[in-house]
């Protein structure tokens, strides 16, 4: 659990298939676009991670997915900008109260998986159901998942998960209250006390590979597909989106006041009409260098560029940890460009912000990219800090992808050509993907999908070239 | 010798709120075989200077003053059916949205077949038989099934082959290009360049080729107009523009330095330029980029330059250009 | 935000707006276009937009003239459905028939007597004056009549006589029954005998010789006037006539109907009066009633119940004379006053205060004049005329127009309220429920749809609708095309809530984690309601003429309450559009200003509303 203390988001295995409606009756199969197909990554506190991709990759699917604004087909996403003991989302307590009956639902699930032998024809959905199953509890028992005492070690995790609540009330009353200092103590010390009990537990397991793998799981992030609606919207004041579109994404009939002050309003973080409200939301506008007197205008007075300014200081207001930028420059002017971008790092830098953005701009998410993924057909084939991609491109995809780029160099004007389209995303090629295009496909690249591993630290590549 | 040559050309639209002058003096000229880009951002009349010269015209919109002459000859008071001539037969079009200007509901053959049939008077066999060639040319793969697809079958890329196909289809003197492969994908953009560069050399067609990218114009060109506010501000060889010359507008300099690009420092701020676009209603006084030019006077705020030759082929629209090598 | 924060915003901004226009930023000190759609919301916008539309202020002043006159106009003019006159049937559109000749007064009033529409007096110089409008011809005075002096006059409801100095009656105007001339078998018993009076009533005539006896002539099929029982015949002193009777004033002071009998008026005559005992010193008649003004001043009255005739005002002074309209009568008291009683629906009773020093009343039909002691006309009053006509059965045109409109107005608004409480309703489940209920829901839309409407409505018109009053059938009537027009408001409502529920701004207002009920009622509901308002205008026009078009097939509204349809229902007799055109291209003239309107105001608000209209 404390490799995972800087993480703020962790996505398993996401997929986000839309159905297609049936082209006619006789039409057997359903048939899906398959927009992220299986997307594992991480996203650490404080850091831009950069998405890029060509246009139907998935990448804008992906982040709103990540946000749940879709619901997600399979996988999980975790966040952990907050614990379950302070959140304390329900599906907390029934998981580990019923442990026991999950933990059976997961081994028919395994066990349904096995039986299927997965083809290029045949998807094993059930592997994907196991997986997430898995990936749920695992999270919240670690390895005493494999506990012959399921309900012991149930019982016991959820008595501790109640004293982590305690600690985290205890520890709030503190700030006002002084003399709380012992019960806070006093809370401390029963969770320690529980987590000891859980340790002779766990020393119970048989200490094998995959109890220790599920063991390196047991966080206390919050698993965002499992939450109900309304933990979901109270959530979101953590997770923000800045939109591509600076004109659709703002209601035209409302002024910038209201648009801002509206999430805000929401969350009850103020009350409406209130001087401390209209006080926010101008400190919050001059932030995104918004004129304070701008507040009772409407959008369509606006230029893009300070539509967009608009949308990001109402991400802004509510203070939060994690902002999807979805190809939040694309539809500005040039010269807009670089202010929105400046003002991007100005803020992040200020409010502490980690960034997932996406775009299909290779330049801008160079620039302003910690790590970058490198998004084809609803897969990721690679993934590095931003200046390892461009020094060392590992996948052939994102080789073409960089040489594509027309600079404005004027000694090297050649331009490597990709022949080709992309493929539909409702049929994509068997095996890897790319290997309709890639010129050093092999037999191989044809019949297997490539796994997604780690070439150096923290370059992760699919590709048969590199596994080898 | 010149292929077009437009001087101090004013088109106008006429709103309810006022005179919008898209296109404010514009003063161009183009080679015979040459590529002429045209970059400039939203609003800057590119776009509009390229309907100019075909006068695709909006109802509210015409030539206030100013010549067109394309081979020598004016074209910017020709008559309708003068210009129906001309348009699809000397001069071709392509636009940034390939799927709006193919015709949903006929096959390629037919869009382009129309124009050879028009233009060139050929027979439904021979256009036939020329449309599937000009796929060929714009390397389709098999083009006697793109031949017979609709538009909505085929991809982005393709849609932009095939308008290119049917721009080359009567071997126009010029093509003017506005901003085709903006809607594209990079990989995809790459392929049209290169294709668009193989036929030039090919045929020898002028083409004129409208963009916002600069990395794109570097690519294309062969002289660069940068546009601003309706007015051309600086023309200049490609490789002026991108390195050699000794001065450069401000704006181009802007535009250069603010963009982030592959081989530029990513810890460093982005050198933006401030503030945005006037409103073509509300054009300042003087120099139109003065409000966001940061070397900008009081001499730049109330009066207008001339665009003025810095060295032969190299113009500046500025009282104080920049000099390379000073910031 | 408190007043207080709002005016320093306000000032902030105006300060702020100074300083962007007056820097180096736009140029110095000039006030833009921009400027003023600064501050503008996109509903005021979308006001400005629609208000600044030619078109829409067309159609906002044509609808505001529709709707005063019918709504305010109806309410000055009540109207009785029930009210018919045969007398002023298709009357042309005209006015003044009230308007008397100052000439007149120069030799002072013989004798003034009205025809239905115009009037024709005499005065002392035995000149004929003739006013008002001309129906029939009976205007239209010979020259004979005009070169001669003229001793007396009378005038039916279209014709007239007059009678010479000579003893010669002259007559003109409507002579369906001859009534103008004197017939053959009169004139043979006229050759030793010579007239020295002369009478007028409903299309017929009558003579009085000196020899006391009474010739009647014209159309006296049904009032049997022309059997003068030979008792009377030469002893009538005086005669006055009504529609079906006469009375005669015999020389014995008997008083003795003539003609229909066995009506109020013909059976009821005071026993004192039947049989002389009591002096007559002067009487009149009304329709089917009858005064008598005894010589002591007192008046007695019989006759009909109808329009209050029996119910004679108090009077404390002696009556001087009286006299009859057709539905009012009048007595003049010593005072010079003017009582009148009787039915006021053409202001007959509304006696205007300068008839003050009145010495008689001359009454009949419609047109009341006071003449004072000089013989002069003082005042008048009565029915001036139809500003447009009046239709089959008498009413007035214009009343009916007014409270036809309100009615036609009232239908469209309550069934475009049901059909748009129905249509956004099921629109709004539809769009946001989804699923199996959206599918149930539209499947029935479609099958609305396919009803065919008018056959549909006619035939539940005419099953429910026989057993129902007037006032109900309305009723119906907006209910039937409240509940058979919802759908395509309902589809157009579910589809734009589908689309606003697409947009980005849903979307991000979601992602804000913005509760689901305040993004339906902030984001998405106001555009669909905009797009609901304009469908329900341009719905408004069309239900409107579906009421038209039902009731002037007969479906509809039903006579006599009025509506534009069913008095265009007249245009479907071709005499009427020949030769009455005043009675169907006046309500289909309405009915167009309004649907026009309507349809120009709804088109002017689609306009206004659509954010691509506004860029431009």
């Amino acid at each position: 659990m404390e490799n995972n203390k800087d993480m703020l988001i962790s996505i398993n295995n996401l997929k986000k298939y839309f159905p297609l409606k049936k082209s006619s009756f006789l039409q057997k199969e359903k048939l899906y676009v398959k927009a992220n197909d299986g997307i594992t990554i991480n996203i650490h506190r404080g850091e831009t991670f950069g998405l890029v991709g060509e246009s139907g990759c998935g990448k804008s699917t992906m982040g709103r997915v990540l946000l749940q604004l879709y619901p997600q087909t399979q996988g999980n996403t975790v966040y952990y900008g907050r614990t379950i003991y302070e959140y304390k989302p329900a599906y907390v307590a029934k998981f580990l109260k019923n442990l026991p009956s999950h933990v059976s639902k997961l081994k028919s699930l395994q066990e349904k998986a096995s039986k299927i032998t997965e083809t290029e024809d045949v998807h094993n959905f059930a592997a994907d159901d196991a997986d997430r199953v898995y990936h749920q509890l695992a999270h919240l028992a670690g390895g005493l998942i494999y506990s012959k005492d399921l309900s012991k070690a149930g019982q016991l995790l959820y008595e501790e998960y109640q004293a982590g609540c305690k600690v985290v009330e205890a520890a709030a009353n503190m700030e006002t209250d002084s003399a709380a200092k012992a019960a806070y103590e006093q809370a401390v010390e029963k969770q320690e006390e529980l987590r000891r009990q859980l340790d002779k537990l766990r020393s119970d397991c048989e200490q094998n590979e995959a109890f220790l793998k599920a063991e390196k799981l047991w966080d206390h992030g919050i698993d965002l597909g499992l939450l109900s609606k309304e933990e979901l919207r109270i959530l979101r004041q953590d997770i923000q989106i800045i939109f591509q579109d600076p004109y659709s994404s703002l209601n035209p009939r409302l002024t910038v006041g209201q648009l801002i002050s509206e999430p805000l309003v929401g969350h009850k973080k103020f009350k409406k009409g209130s001087q401390e409200l209209e006080d926010y939301v101008i400190e919050i506008m001059e932030k995104c260098g918004l004129d304070r007197y701008f507040i009772h205008r409407y959008p369509h007075q606006f230029s893009g560029g300070q539509r967009q300014r608009i949308g990001i200081a109402r991400a802004l207001a509510l203070n939060p940890k994690f902002i999807v930028c979805d190809e939040a420059v694309s539809a500005l002017d040039v010269s807009i460009q670089s202010q929105i971008l400046n003002l991007l790092q100005d803020l992040k830098q200020k409010e502490n912000l980690t960034y997932l953005f996406i775009s299909h701009d290779l330049s801008v998410v160079k620039y302003i990219s910690d790590r970058i993924g490198v998004m084809y057909l609803g897969n990721m084939v690679e993934s590095a800090p931003s200046e390892r991609i461009f020094e060392n491109p590992l996948h052939p995809y994102t080789e073409a992808l960089l040489n594509a780029i027309p600079t404005t160099d004027v000694h090297n004007k050649e331009l490597q050509i990709l022949e080709g389209d992309i493929p539909s995303p409702v049929n994509p090629p068997k095996g890897c993907k790319f290997h309709t295009r890639c010129k050093f496909a092999f037999d191989k690249c044809k019949e297997c999908t490539p796994d997604w591993v780690e070439v150096e630290p923290n370059h992760f590549v699919a590709c048969h070239l590199r596994t080898k | 010798m010149k292929l077009l040559e437009i001087n101090n050309l004013h088109t106008y639209f006429e709103t309810k709120r006022g005179l919008i002058k898209a296109v404010n003096g514009v003063t161009l000229s183009l080679e015979e075989g040459r590529t002429l880009g045209i970059v400039g951002e939203s609003g800057s009349g590119k776009s509009q200077t390229a309907m100019s010269i075909l006068k695709l015209f909006e109802k509210n919109q015409k030539i206030y003053e100013g010549e067109i002459k394309f081979m020598g000859k004016n074209i910017s008071d020709s008559t309708a059916k003068e210009m129906s001539h001309i348009r699809g037969n000397d001069i071709s079009m392509i636009f940034q949205e390939p799927m709006t200007s193919l015709n949903p509901i006929f096959t390629v053959n037919r869009q382009i077949s129309e124009v050879l049939r028009l233009h060139q008077g050929m027979s439904k066999k021979e256009a036939e038989e020329q449309s599937i060639k000009m796929l060929e040319s714009v390397k389709i793969a098999n083009p006697q099934r793109v031949n017979k697809s609709y538009p909505f079958e085929l991809s982005g890329g393709m849609r932009q082959r095939v308008m290119i196909a049917m721009a080359l289809a009567c071997k126009p003197k010029l093509l003017i290009a506005d901003e085709p492969t903006t809607a594209l994908d990079v990989t995809i953009q790459a392929q049209i360049l290169r294709l668009m560069n193989d036929l030039k050399a090919e045929t020898g067609t002028s083409i004129i080729f409208i963009t916002h990218d600069l990395g794109v114009i570097n690519q294309m060109a062969d002289d660069v107009a940068v546009m601003y506010c309706g007015q051309v501000v600086e023309t200049a060889p490609v490789d002026k523009i991108f390195q050699k010359s000794e001065y450069i507008h401000p704006y181009t300099e802007g535009l250069l330095t603010s963009i982030p690009r592959l081989d530029s420092d990513p810890k460093k701020r982005l050198d933006a330029i401030p503030g945005a676009v006037p409103h073509p209603l509300n054009l300042p006084k003087g120099c139109k980029f003065a409000p966001r030019c940061k070397y900008a006077t009081d001499k730049c705020r109330n009066e207008e330059p001339e665009l003025k030759a810095v060295s032969p082929d190299h113009n500046i629209r500025c009282f104080f250009p920049v000099k390379r090598g000073d910031k | 935000m408190n007043d207080k924060k709002k005016e320093n915003a306000f000032q902030k901004f105006g300060h702020s707006l100074k300083s962007l226009f007056s820097g180096g930023f736009f140029g110095r000190k000039q006030l833009n276009v921009l400027e003023e759609e600064e501050i503008q919301s996109p509903s005021k916008v979308i006001m400005k937009n629609f208000l600044h539309n030619r078109l829409a202020q067309i159609g906002i002043v044509g609808f505001l003239f529709i709707f005063s006159f019918t709504f305010i106009g109806s309410m000055f003019y009540p109207m009785d459905p029930l009210y018919t006159e045969p007398l002023l049937q298709d009357i042309k559109p005209g006015r003044g028939y009230l308007s008397y000749d100052e000439d007149l007064n120069k030799a002072g009033v013989k004798d003034i007597q009205s025809g239905a529409t115009f009037t024709i007096a005499l005065d002392n110089d035995g000149k004929v004056y003739s006013w008002g409008q001309n129906l029939e011809g009976a205007f239209d005075i010979p020259s004979e009549v005009t070169d001669e002096t003229i001793a007396k006059i009378a005038v039916g409801d279209r014709h007239a006589l007059a009678l010479t100095k000579n003893g010669e009656v002259i007559g003109w105007g409507y002579n369906n029954f001859n009534q103008d001339q004197l017939p053959f078998e009169v004139k043979n018993r006229l050759f030793d005998q010579k007239v020295v009076d002369i009478f007028a009533g409903d299309k017929y005539s009558a003579v009085l010789t000196d020899q006391k006896k009474l010739y009647v002539w014209g159309s006296t099929m049904t009032n049997h006037l022309d059997i003068v029982p030979d008792e009377y015949q030469g002893h009538i002193k005086e005669v006055r006539t009504s529609t079906y009777n006469m009375l005669l004033l015999l020389d014995d002071g008997r008083l003795v109907p003539l003609g229909v009998s066995g009506s109020p008026l013909t059976d009821n005559i005071p026993k004192k009066i039947a049989s002389g005992e009591l002096k007559v010193k002067d009487y009149a008649m009304s329709f089917r009633n009858a005064v008598v003004l005894d010589d002591q001043g007192k008046i007695h009255v019989w006759g009909s119940t109808d329009n209050g005739l029996l119910n004679v005002p108090k009077i404390k002074e002696k009556v001087i004379s009286v006299a009859g309209a057709k539905n009012a009568l009048y007595a003049v008291g010593e005072s010079g006053k003017v009582y009148a009683w009787g039915s006021d629906a053409l202001k007959e009773t509304n006696v205007p205060a300068d008839a003050k020093g009145t010495k008689k009343v001359y009454a009949s039909y419609f047109q009341m004049y006071a003449v004072n002691d000089d013989n002069k006309v003082i005042a008048s009053w009565g029915n001036n005329g139809y500003l447009l006509g009046t239709d089959g059965t008498g009413r007035d045109v214009f009343i009916r127009l007014m409270h036809g409109g309100k009615v036609t107005l009232l239908v469209g608004v309550i069934a475009v309220l049901i059909s748009a409480f129905i249509g956004v309703l099921i629109g709004m489940v539809s769009g946001f429920k989804g699923g199996w209920l959206d599918n149930l829901l539209m499947r029935l839309t479609e099958i609305i749809t396919s009803i065919p409407f008018m056959p549909l409505v006619i035939t539940l018109s005419s099953f429910i609708g026989t057993q129902m009053s007037s006032d109900n059938k309305m009723y119906l009537i907006m209910v039937i095309l409240g509940l058979l027009s919802w759908p395509p408001l309902a589809r157009l409502v579910r589809s734009q809530i589908l689309i606003e529920r697409e947009k980005d701004f849903v979307l991000a207002a979601r992602a804000m984690g913005i509760k689901e009920h305040s993004i339906v009622l902030r984001h998405i509901l106001p555009n669909v309601i905009s797009m609901a308002i304009v469908d329900m205008t341009l719905n408004y026009a069309i239900m409107m003429l579906q009421e038209a078009a039902l009731s002037f097939l007969g479906f509809g509204v039903q006579p006599p309450m009025p509506s534009w349809g069913n008095m265009l229902n007249a245009a479907q007799d071709s005499t009427v559009i020949q030769y009455y055109w005043w009675q169907w291209i006046l309500p289909a003239v309405c009915v167009l200003i309004a649907a026009l309107s309507v349809n120009l105001i709804g088109n002017a608000l689609g306009d206004a509303i659509d954010p691509k209209a506004n860029e431009k």
